[in-house]
């Protein structure tokens, strides 16, 4: 089974297709982690990112994913 | 892939929309005014979908905007109105919006009527190029035209005695 991990790149990226109001892009990125799913994925982060973007809210998912990266580097 | 600005604030319109032409068009979805025209500041899209009726900036508010934005007034602008409208589908008809698609929305129509409105956009820009290409060509005959008479006026021979 191929593994896709909430990773700063898989982040950065959802990040990037919000800031361009690609919503058919980050529901991809959504659809890839859900499909190859990492055991110890963030279901909290995840249910939250797709929360916001099933809302069309692009700034919140940009700001969640900036604080969790934040939070990463710390 | 020719590109769809949707601007509603009603989710279960844009889900619709998103749902009948994401297999066709590249989508960007906002839910309000103010996004749409952050996003038209730095972005190109062949169409924009407007809702009429949302909270802050209503869609001919926001269509006043884009007609004062250089880079995106020539966006064809499609309105999504409810079938009461009559009076701001006038407005606007004489403000120069493309066309109108009614709610609640169908399918077939919605897909007719944005296919045309980008077919009706790509020959008038084609004409356009066309109008400008046969206009300098006329410039540069015209040029010639004189340029010949000019030389002929000036013209100095035996035969006219110098004159």
């Amino acid at each position: 089974m191929e593994i896709v991990q909430l990773d700063r790149e898989w982040m950065k990226k959802v990040s990037i297709a919000c800031q361009e109001m690609d919503i058919l892009k980050a529901d991809a990125l959504m659809q890839e982690v859900a499909e190859k799913r990492h055991e110890e994925a963030d279901e909290d982060l995840l249910g939250q990112i797709r929360e916001y973007l099933y809302q069309y809210d692009y700034d919140d998912v940009i700001a969640l994913i900036h604080k969790r990266l934040a939070m990463e580097e710390v | 892939m020719k590109s769809i600005l949707v601007v509603d604030d009603a989710i279960t319109n844009l889900k619709f929309v998103e749902s009948v032409l994401k297999d066709s068009y590249k989508l960007i979805l906002v839910k309000s005014g103010e996004k749409a025209l952050q996003y038209l500041e730095t972005n190109q899209v062949d169409l924009i979908l407007l809702d009429l009726l949302m909270p802050d900036l209503d869609g001919l508010q926001v269509y006043e905007r884009i007609q004062t934005m250089e880079q995106a007034r020539k966006i064809p602008v499609i309105i999504l109105t409810a079938n009461a409208d009559v009076e701001n589908e006038i407005r606007c008809l004489k403000l120069g919006v493309a066309d109108f698609i009614r709610k609640p929305f169908v399918p077939e129509v919605m897909k007719n009527r944005i296919d045309r409105t980008l077919q009706l956009e790509e020959l008038t820009n084609k004409l356009s190029e066309k109008i400008k290409e046969k206009t300098a060509q006329v410039e540069q005959l015209t040029f010639e035209i004189i340029s010949t008479i000019a030389s002929m006026i000036e013209a100095r021979d035996s035969y006219t005695k110098g004159n």
